[in-house]
């Protein structure tokens, strides 16, 4: 039994040597092109480099050490994204790159934390009101005691380090929707009253929505958080439908959805200003539309192959190390390189429904979709913004995007998915 | 459940696979149009560090090259406004033109090749370079083609052409502009009426006038005349009423003669007997209504396909008067078509492009534009345009010792005196240059263009 447990695991520690290798060529890419500048710049990428091996090493030690059977593939798949954050921040701005690697430690520790204590996770549908209350809690906190940064007020000063409430707080939703929709989701999918045949929900069932509605509306009213409130809207869709298979909710949500969208979009000058430059970017060219316009050269200039790692002019965007992290792996990695990330972002998507659909209970079910369609959903929604598929609208990319709170949080998402399949069983 | 969540599911990934797709299609559709944005940044950069490659004439005579001054690179023209329109120019004010303009990726290094050349050089410690220009142009021509033109006072425009391979040896355009002064002079020169700027030679638009006989005449002979057959020349023909003068009674005489001595009424006949359809579709081999496949931006000549057009202006089309304009290129172009036993090749300019150290890296290989007319057609008409410069109007084109074949043009227009046109090939039976040389109002084309013409025979065939 020993043996097989070993065997189990040792998949992914091979997985993860391909992105420890992948990650030391990176900086021997760069420290060969003279990217990295001063000797203690050098010494940091080693250090990164390996740190981050053996803390996700270790990790996979450690789980192996007391018997945790969860997906193999996942975590291998965020180590190579991790890796390509903390490459590309050594080659823009080694000092963010210093820094991202000590909350990737964070991250992991909690991920320690999470899979080791939260294991028995399913306890965690009891507690419904206590997210949905801390949630709002943190979402309100920094509309009072924030910090307005890149034009949304969605941070919490510490001075040491700055803390996005938002990014814990999607944990929080998908927590709150799985226990509240594992329990009531008979009652949402019987219709009370017909209307043409249609059965139409009463009070008590549109209440929920109503009320998400307008946790959407507060993060885009107050903290100007546009994309968030975009994710948080659309992964409620997409759980509510999961759980009622009620088309009648999701045609509903989108109709007030859309009639949000076109208010805000008269309403708000900040939103109106979004779809302009999607629809044209040009005539905003030396103002507004200039960082858009700046990813479209930086991913035109890439062309198949990539500049090469440092040969790129990626810093020419603005935000290029967070939201635009992309347009800069897209110059210098090619196409290649842009459609790999897309890929791996993929298999995390079907891993994690993978794991939905070999859960047996309804809550697990819901939190393994949900967490996934949560990550599908922000990774869609940043990506289509930097190459203009849609309206630009910041948010991280999760793993690979500088920012302590978004990787914590994300590591987070990673450990309750796991957990999930932990009890699922091996593949 | 698992239904939904699995719906869920394939929703997401192919939210995902969207974002791979319109990825691609922004990498490969756009992404060349966005590397090469005059406001992208890399751009102007690479543009500032690279050093421009240098253009050159078949002997490796410098007409473009880059010097440093104040840390800049300049573009300097030693040869002035002799090879203005072909060379064009390159300004930060006010964009680029010319060869600069076509061949800008080259001469910046932005094409795949070029990048992966600076890929090394940069790995090598070296600046950015670009790619060298060797074109087919030959300096000597092209001055005393300069010369020429300059003399007579008026615009107006030569080619010479390698009839056998289409190389562009000369092309001059008058009046003309120092492209080392551009951006002191750009006001003056986009206010001259005379359109300094213009490049005739290329994007000129003139009536033929009798040039256009050697078509009419290719058309006759392709509809089934043999060309022996005796026509009556009274001086003049009357059609639907109309009176079209000649320039004298000539009396009897065959298609040779008609040639030789420019006698429109025997060609408003013989285009009114082959008809409007074969006419038009005769002109098209020769290129008509065509682009000629050059990267540098010219006029493809025009005829009406118009089917409706009276016999009057059928007829006045077959001596070169009327629905159609032509450029100097294209009229050397026919005179080789001639000279090269009926087959068209089509012009170029750039013989080769070579990297940093002398390494080449494109090379022209000659290719036949179309075929104009048989060679036993091409072989009468060579025969009729010796006639031509031996007796005919094109005398003045004469050389001792060496057989020259031409056909002389003086097409009216609405400007004042005709503009004087010869256009020919020498030696008539084993060619190796061809001309057309046009002045505007210059008047008969025997007397200001076939002078010009022999000068620049003689030059090319020294």
């Amino acid at each position: 039994m020993n043996g097989l447990k070993a065997k189990f695991r040792r998949k992914e520690r091979e997985l993860l040597l391909y992105s420890t290798l992948f990650q030391l060529t990176g900086i021997i890419i760069l420290y060969l092109s003279g990217e990295l500048q001063g000797t203690a710049t050098v010494i940091w990428a080693f250090v990164i480099t390996s740190g981050a091996a053996l803390g996700y090493f270790l990790v996979s030690h450690y789980w192996q050490s007391n018997g945790y059977k969860a997906d193999v593939y996942l975590l291998p798949i965020i180590s190579i994204l991790t890796a390509t954050g903390l490459v590309f921040l050594l080659r823009l701005h080694p000092l963010y790159a210093v820094k991202q690697f000590f909350w990737l430690l964070v991250a992991l520790a909690v991920l320690v934390l999470i899979t080791t204590l939260l294991r028995n996770y399913y306890l965690m549908s009891d507690y419904k009101y206590i997210y949905s209350l801390l949630g709002i809690v943190l979402l309100l906190l920094p509309i009072f005691f924030g910090k307005e940064q890149g034009g949304s007020r969605s941070w919490l000063d510490f001075s040491l380090f700055q803390v996005q409430t938002s990014e814990f707080v999607k944990i929080l939703l998908v927590l709150f929707l799985a226990s509240y929709l594992a329990e009531n989701k008979r009652m949402l999918s019987m219709g009370s009253n017909m209307l043409f045949g249609v059965p139409i929900p009463g009070v008590k069932e549109w209440g929920p929505m109503a009320a998400m509605w307008v946790v959407a509306l507060i993060l885009l009213v107050f903290q100007r958080d546009l994309g968030t409130a975009l994710i948080y809207f659309c992964t409620f869709l997409c759980m509510l439908y999961m759980a009622t298979a009620r088309i009648f909710y999701v045609m509903f949500g989108l109709i007030i959805f859309l009639l949000g969208a076109l208010t805000s979009y008269h309403i708000f000058h900040h939103v109106r200003e979004r779809v302009d430059i999607w629809l044209n970017p040009w005539p905003y060219f030396e103002t507004s539309g200039y960082q858009v316009i700046q990813s479209l050269f930086a991913i035109g200039s890439g062309g198949i192959l990539g500049s090469g790692l440092g040969a790129g002019r990626p810093e020419l965007i603005p935000a290029v190390h967070t939201d635009f992290i992309f347009a800069a792996v897209c110059e210098e990695m090619g196409l290649l390189g842009g459609l790999g990330l897309i890929i791996l972002f993929i298999l995390f998507v079907y891993r994690g429904f993978k794991t939905a659909l070999k859960s047996e209970d309804d809550f697990s079910v819901l939190l393994a979709a949900g967490l996934t369609s949560l990550m599908g959903l922000q990774v869609f929604i940043i990506i289509s913004g930097v190459i203009k598929l849609l309206p630009l609208t910041g948010v991280t990319l999760p793993y690979v995007s500088y920012g302590g709170s978004s990787l914590v949080a994300n590591f987070i998402l990673l450990g309750l998915l796991l957990n999930v399949s932990h009890r699922g069983g091996i593949d | 459940m698992k239904s939904n969540v699995r719906k869920i599911g394939y929703f997401l990934l192919a939210l995902l696979t969207i974002l791979l797709l319109y990825l691609s299609y922004i990498k490969l559709e756009k992404g060349p149009s966005l590397a090469a944005h005059p406001k992208n940044q890399r751009i102007v950069e690479q543009v500032n560090k690279t050093s421009r490659g240098s253009i050159f004439d078949r002997n490796g005579i410098v007409l473009a090259e880059s010097r440093q001054a104040n840390g800049q690179w300049i573009r300097y023209y030693p040869w002035k406004d002799e090879f203005c329109h072909l060379i064009g120019y390159t300004s930060k004010k006010y964009g680029s033109a010319g060869l600069e303009a076509a061949y800008a990726d080259w001469l910046l290094g932005l094409t795949d090749e070029g990048k992966f050349i600076n890929f090394f050089r940069k790995a090598l410690g070296k600046e950015p370079a670009g790619q060298d220009l060797h074109l087919t142009l030959d300096a000597g021509i092209q001055h005393l083609a300069y010369e020429l033109l300059a003399k007579t006072g008026r615009p107006g425009a030569a080619v010479v052409i390698d009839p056998s391979s289409g190389a562009i040896l000369a092309a001059v355009s008058q009046p003309s502009f120092d492209p080392n002064n551009l951006e002191n002079e750009w006001k003056a020169l986009i206010n001259n009426h005379s359109s300094p700027l213009l490049n005739r030679a290329f994007q000129g638009a003139y009536p033929p006038g009798s040039v256009m006989k050697l078509v009419t005449a290719a058309g006759a002979l392709s509809a089934g005349y043999m060309g022996n057959e005796i026509y009556q020349c009274p001086g003049y023909i009357i059609i639907d009423g109309y009176k079209l003068t000649d320039i004298k009674p000539h009396g009897n005489i065959n298609l040779t003669d008609a040639i030789a001595l420019s006698c429109n009424t025997v060609f408003a006949e013989l285009g009114l007997n082959m008809g409007k359809h074969h006419f038009v579709q005769t002109a098209q081999k020769f290129a008509f209504n065509k682009n000629l496949g050059l990267p540098l931006e010219h006029r493809p000549s025009t005829i009406s396909k118009d089917e409706t057009i009276s016999r009057l202006e059928l007829a006045q089309a077959a001596i070169g008067q009327g629905e159609l304009l032509v450029s100097p290129l294209h009229m050397a172009l026919v005179a080789s078509a001639v000279a090269n036993d009926g087959v068209m090749m089509q012009p170029y300019l750039v013989q080769e492009i070579k990297g940093p150290g002398e390494k080449s890296i494109f090379r022209h290989k000659p290719k036949a534009l179309q075929r104009a007319a048989t060679a036993e057609i091409s072989q009468f008409i060579r025969q009729a345009m010796i006639s031509s410069v031996e007796r005919g109007t094109g005398v003045n084109a004469r050389i001792k010792g060496i057989t020259v074949a031409g056909k002389t043009g003086t097409a009216e227009n609405e400007h004042g005196l005709p503009h004087a046109w010869f256009v020919g090939f020498a030696p008539a039976q084993k060619p190796r240059v061809a001309v057309a040389v046009i002045v505007e109002n210059g008047g008969s084309g025997g007397a200001a263009a076939a002078p010009i013409a022999k000068q620049l025979i003689l030059e090319a065939l020294r």
